[in-house]
């Protein structure tokens, strides 16, 4: 019990404790730097709102336990990203909400609605609840590859770091999730409520 | 390098930004995240209770009274979030428990639970942001080597956000280290450069605040401050009397980051003051 909440191989690290004002403000400049990418991730995910801001809490409790496991073995931002999808994984298995989720996100932009001209709003509403939907089609491994790659925009190596995979691997699952994004939405637009309808 | 399709990529820029959190979010979350590492400490403590010996540490636990720890310290005074005296207001009553000064860690050390990391030593001045009335109005502080203080329930002082010191408690980011270091990481370099054009702005000189922003925004491709620099830039165009650039750029920041928490200033931002 006490050793969950530290690193679990704590002697692994660097052979030694690190210095632990330097770990407290690192935390403090991670969330702030990280927050955002986290959030929207474990969303891109399919976290439910319901669950996100636990969600997003925990992968920093995560980040904070184990900063000296981190030891700059990988950068910063694939190994928090690797987080990211573990604690995904772990809150969609425990949670599974999905149309609630994707209601929300329609909402969310909906919300948003003076900024953007009626018709330009619903086509980008369309795609938010298009995007999300064809997600929801992927298996969990190539959505996490293709969520990384595409929507966060991190270099394949990046994704593969992030996702403990070969580059070819990481590769592999990259094209996959391409080819089955482009099917999903090849069908979905011969159905008319993609197309923007007056 | 993408292979997809150009209508998945059109539905993909459409939709990139849907999932971003706002100020609030960050807000809330970061409040979240400071209490459950207060009660994460709190509950560590207590289980380490009985090493007092071997740990010198405090001794949490009195029988059939629940006791808390009192940290004020730069772990849980962490600012998470933009600096804001907003979000002192709802920790008042969080599980705190107090570290100033270095020798604790050796405490830490001594117990084999590194878990007390979550309370961490707070720099030197972070004993400042501890009010005097909390020092040796307990017993058992005074049995603590210059680490915590110790506090039942009913003695904690009911400490309203008038009485918080808001530079105490968020305090500005440290300056992040020079971004030629090669050893640092790229956000806190983005984080130093973000905060150059911030402070050319703040100073009167806005051409500079606008060259800066746009030379990291090459640098910093794929970094997590583009809005933040998006708005810098903004605000400066305004300075420099070039409303029309400025409105142009407002646009598309709004555009790009409708939930924003710098929405409504970058709506504003060549209004009149």
């Amino acid at each position: 019990m006490d050793m969950a909440l530290v690193s679990a191989e704590p002697s692994a690290s660097s052979g030694g404790r690190t210095d632990l004002p330097t770990e407290i403000a690192n935390l403090r400049e991670i969330y702030v730097g990280y927050f955002h990418g986290v959030w929207r991730n474990l969303r891109r995910l399919g976290v439910p709102d319901a669950v996100l801001d636990d969600a997003v809490q925990d992968v920093f409790l995560v980040v904070h336990r184990r900063y000296a496991e981190f030891a700059r073995r990988s950068s910063l931002k694939t190994w928090i990203f690797g987080i990211v999808l573990h604690v995904a994984k772990d809150y969609r298995r425990a949670t599974r909400r999905h149309a609630a989720r994707t209601e929300r996100y329609a909402q969310a932009v909906e919300n948003n609605s003076d900024i953007h001209g009626p018709a330009e709003e619903a086509e980008r509403r369309e795609a938010v609840r298009l995007l999300h939907a064809i997600l929801e089609k992927l298996r969990y491994e190539e959505r996490a590859v293709f969520v990384l790659v595409e929507l966060e925009e991190l270099s394949v190596r990046e994704a593969a770091t992030a996702c403990s995979l070969s580059l070819a691997t990481c590769q592999r699952r990259l094209r996959s999730a391409r080819l089955l994004f482009d099917a999903a939405l090849k069908r979905h637009n011969v159905q008319p409520q993609w197309r923007r309808s007056p | 390098m993408s292979n997809l399709s150009s209508e998945a990529r059109r539905v993909i820029a459409l939709a990139r930004h849907a999932d971003d959190p706002n100020f609030a979010d960050q807000q809330r979350v970061g409040q979240g995240l400071m209490r459950r590492l207060g009660a994460g400490a709190t509950a560590m403590l207590v289980s380490v209770g009985t090493a007092k010996a071997a740990a010198g540490a405090v001794v949490a636990t009195t029988l059939g009274k629940s006791v808390l720890f009192v940290a004020v310290s730069a772990a849980v005074a962490l600012s998470l979030g933009q600096p804001s005296s907003r979000a002192a207001g709802t920790s008042s009553n969080a599980v705190r428990v107090a570290y100033n000064s270095a020798p604790a860690a050796n405490v830490v050390n001594q117990a084999k639970t590194s878990a007390i990391q979550v309370i961490a030593p707070a720099e030197p001045n972070a004993s400042k942001s501890v009010p005097d009335s909390r020092k040796g109005s307990s017993s058992p502080a005074s049995e603590v080597p210059q680490s915590m203080v110790v506090k039942e329930v009913g003695e904690l002082p009911t400490v309203t956000p008038s009485r918080r010191s808001a530079t105490a408690q968020f305090e500005p980011l440290p300056e992040a280290p020079a971004a030629s270091d090669p050893n640092i990481d790229p956000l806190q370099a983005e984080t130093a450069a973000l905060r150059e054009a911030q402070r050319a702005l703040r100073a009167g000189d806005a051409a500079s605040a606008i060259s800066l922003t746009k030379k990291q925004d090459t640098v910093f491709q794929a970094g997590s401050l583009g809005q933040e620099r998006a708005a810098v830039r903004i605000f400066a165009l305004c300075a420099i009397g070039n409303v029309v650039q400025a409105r142009s750029d407002a646009t598309d920041f709004i555009r790009r980051w409708p939930r924003s928490p710098m929405l409504s200033r970058v709506r504003s931002a060549c209004d009149a003051p």
